[in-house]
């Protein structure tokens, strides 16, 4: 008696619900033959026998939910009894390895170390005989049609699959398909076919343009400690690719400088204290800067720009829309203000709450986030004395905001309480150079320590 | 005992050419096509008594069909396109990774039409700034995979909230929102060289499992 599990029918699957038994006990079904279709989220299997014979058995009406690696069905093969339907599964012996029951199933889910050697393939295939041998459904019909067993092929596809050719191959000649031996390394693997997850091709990929980068699977953490495991989605994974997409192709270099705005933050606070309740009442420092910035960005266009890698050419863009971060508590999004060089302060200012409030709530369309030319990360509120931020890619620059702080500084020869805000400006050194970063970083230092040079801006 | 699943709704078998031809030669196949009526389609299992108003159905005569594939009812409307791909994948295993990978492949695709930011969220949705732009879902059988998946371009949600009450299941980044709240509209055109453009992009792009 062969018992059936259900298999393993991916990463994170532990059971799924019975939609249809296209047998049912005292059926003759053949090897292959569809047997049960199972539904997972969004996903409907049809699980084909493993073996030939008779159900004798079977686990689950339509609509019950069945467990990954719990027995689903009974076969007696080869000539051998059907037990009584309802009570196989405690009366006899199983009959394979549950590993063996799928032998393909883990061709998605994890990569094989490497490509059998043909030797192997053959002496596997031949000391199985009656195990199903990996190959598709129209390989076999084609193999009984040239009556060719196929047990006797060594398969030269990927995890020792037969193929067409090595079944046509077999019946010509009678000699078993050669597959090519190749070293247990990713790479190698990568290089002969498609028998990889996705993410260990792209590791392979990677490892193989980027000299001494060096990706290997994670090992497993579990031996180590309880883990929890979340895929990765959403917001999280956007802002992943976007990262590694700008840490990989950017050369980035950070130019850090101090501004005193204790003249700006006390002209700040005392037009808040008149505006309160109004329309961009709030009048965050961001909007300042986001003015500021706006001004030098004018004044040195390298950091308002994109480099086309492709076409080796510099983009400079002639207008102004400046993307801020903002923490919605579902992950990072960078809501953007058009046209900052035509806006006032407190236009600006009432934008940014408008935005950053939809950005809280998941409502801001995907338009506001579009487009942006210049990004500015303010951590400030949240503390830290400075930080390295990433460009957001294809920008070029981008403002990171450290906390403002009191702190003691030299003014004309005495020491005063001043109130301090740390910048770093991060940019691509492809297109701008040290210098010009300082001089930008410089005047707009400037400019946020007097504020009556941001106003004679607007 | 039961042993079939109910046969009431006729089978969506748009796409049954495709799944004969990779059997056949176990080479990929995908379509990408602009649907044209009004259609109601429930997953394999579905139960339409819980998934449809049916009686709004019913009052404006759209017909309603079962997909092979899985997950909950979807309305289909001129608004949508379909993209499908069969690829041959060996065993009946994988079926996360094929859903990861197909879902990597459309993104791809869609940044490379014009639309950057489309991501994956819940077992098989596409999402572009927290709204749902796609559904999706597999058929796997023995050697190959049936991905199909529903873009929204300028889907009619007004007639979704009619016909579909608020699913048996949901994703977490759902929160509860009503569909009008939760489906969202890619930015991408609807006429042939904008459907043409996306299929050869997405052709170019597919790079296996």
């Amino acid at each position: 008696m062969f018992e059936f599990k259900l298999p393993d029918l991916g990463e994170g699957i532990h059971e799924g619900e019975v939609l249809k038994w296209y047998v049912q006990p005292g059926d003759l079904i053949e090897e292959d033959a569809p047997l049960v279709d199972v539904e997972t989220d969004k996903a409907a299997v049809t699980i084909p026998s493993p073996r030939g014979g008779v159900v004798s058995m079977t686990t689950g009406e339509v609509g019950d939910v069945v467990e990954t690696g719990q027995v689903i069905c009974v076969i007696a093969v080869d000539g051998e009894a059907a037990a009584p339907t309802g009570r196989a599964a405690e009366e006899t012996p199983v009959g394979l390895p549950e590993a063996a029951d799928v032998p393909a199933a883990a061709a998605v889910a994890t990569a094989p170390k490497a490509k059998p050697a043909a030797a192997a393939t053959t002496q596997a295939n031949s000391a199985v005989a009656g195990r199903p041998v990996p190959a598709a459904p129209a390989t076999r019909r084609l193999a009984r049609e040239m009556g060719v067993d196929i047990h006797a092929i060594a398969g030269s596809g990927p995890a020792g699959r037969v193929t067409p050719d090595d079944v046509k191959t077999y019946a010509a000649g009678g000699t078993a398909a050669v597959a090519p031996a190749v070293p247990a390394t990713i790479p190698a693997v990568a290089a002969v076919g498609a028998d990889l997850s996705p993410v260990t091709k792209m590791a392979a990929q990677a490892s193989s343009v980027i000299p001494f980068l060096d990706l290997e699977p994670l090992p497993d953490f579990a031996p180590q400690g309880p883990v929890v495991i979340e895929p990765l989605r959403s917001i999280r994974r956007k802002v992943a690719r976007k990262m590694v997409t700008s840490m990989v192709l950017v050369p980035h270099v950070a130019h850090m400088d101090d501004a005193d705005v204790t003249d700006l933050e006390e002209f700040r606070l005392r037009m808040k204290a008149k505006r309160e309740g109004l329309p961009g009442g709030k009048l965050t420092l961001l909007s300042f800067v986001i003015r500021a910035i706006t001004a030098g960005l004018r004044a040195a266009p390298a950091f308002n720009a994109s480099l086309d890698p492709f076409k080796e050419e510099i983009i400079y863009k002639k207008y102004y829309n400046i993307g801020f971060a903002a923490d919605t508590g579902k992950g990072l999004v960078v809501p953007v203000i058009r046209g900052t060089d035509i806006k006032s302060i407190n236009e600006i200012s009432q934008e940014i709450e408008e935005k950053a409030a939809l950005a809280r709530e998941g409502k801001l369309p995907i338009e506001d986030m579009q487009g942006g030319t210049f990004t500015i990360t303010n951590v400030g509120p949240l503390g830290g004395t400075a930080l390295i931020p990433t460009i957001n890619y294809p920008e070029v620059a981008i403002l990171g905001m450290g906390k403002v702080q009191e702190k003691p500084v030299v003014r004309d020869g005495e020491i005063v309480i001043r109130k301090i805000l740390p910048l770093t400006l991060a940019f691509d050194h492809r297109v701008a150079d040290g210098a010009d970063a300082a001089r930008f970083v410089s005047e707009l230092v400037r400019n946020l320590s007097d504020p009556s040079l941001l106003l004679l801006d607007t | 005992m039961r042993r079939d699943p109910p046969s009431d709704y006729p089978l969506w078998d748009e796409d049954d050419d495709l799944i004969a031809a990779v059997r056949g030669d176990e080479v990929m196949r995908m379509r990408v096509r602009r649907w044209g009526d009004v259609e109601v389609v429930i997953g394999r299992g579905g139960a339409a008594e819980v998934e449809l108003d049916l009686e709004a159905v019913a009052a404006d005569g759209v017909p309603v069909r079962r997909r092979r594939g899985g997950g909950c009812a979807v309305v289909l409307d001129p608004g949508n396109l379909v993209v499908s791909l069969v690829a041959p994948l060996e065993g009946v295993g994988g079926v996360t990774s094929a859903f990861s990978a197909c879902t990597d492949w459309l993104c791809r695709g869609l940044a490379e039409a014009g639309v950057p930011d489309v991501c994956g969220d819940g077992v098989s949705d596409l999402v572009l700034a927290d709204r749902k732009v796609g559904g999706s879902c597999i058929y796997r059988t023995q050697g190959l995979v049936y991905y199909s998946t529903t873009l929204l371009i300028s889907p009619d949600l007004e007639r979704i909230e009619r016909y579909l009450p608020h699913p048996p299941r949901e994703p977490e980044y759902r929160h509860g929102r009503r569909h009008v709240d939760f489906m969202g509209a890619l930015p991408l055109a609807l006429d042939a060289d904008a459907v043409i453009r996306l299929a050869l992009l997405l052709e170019r792009g597919w790079t296996g499992w």
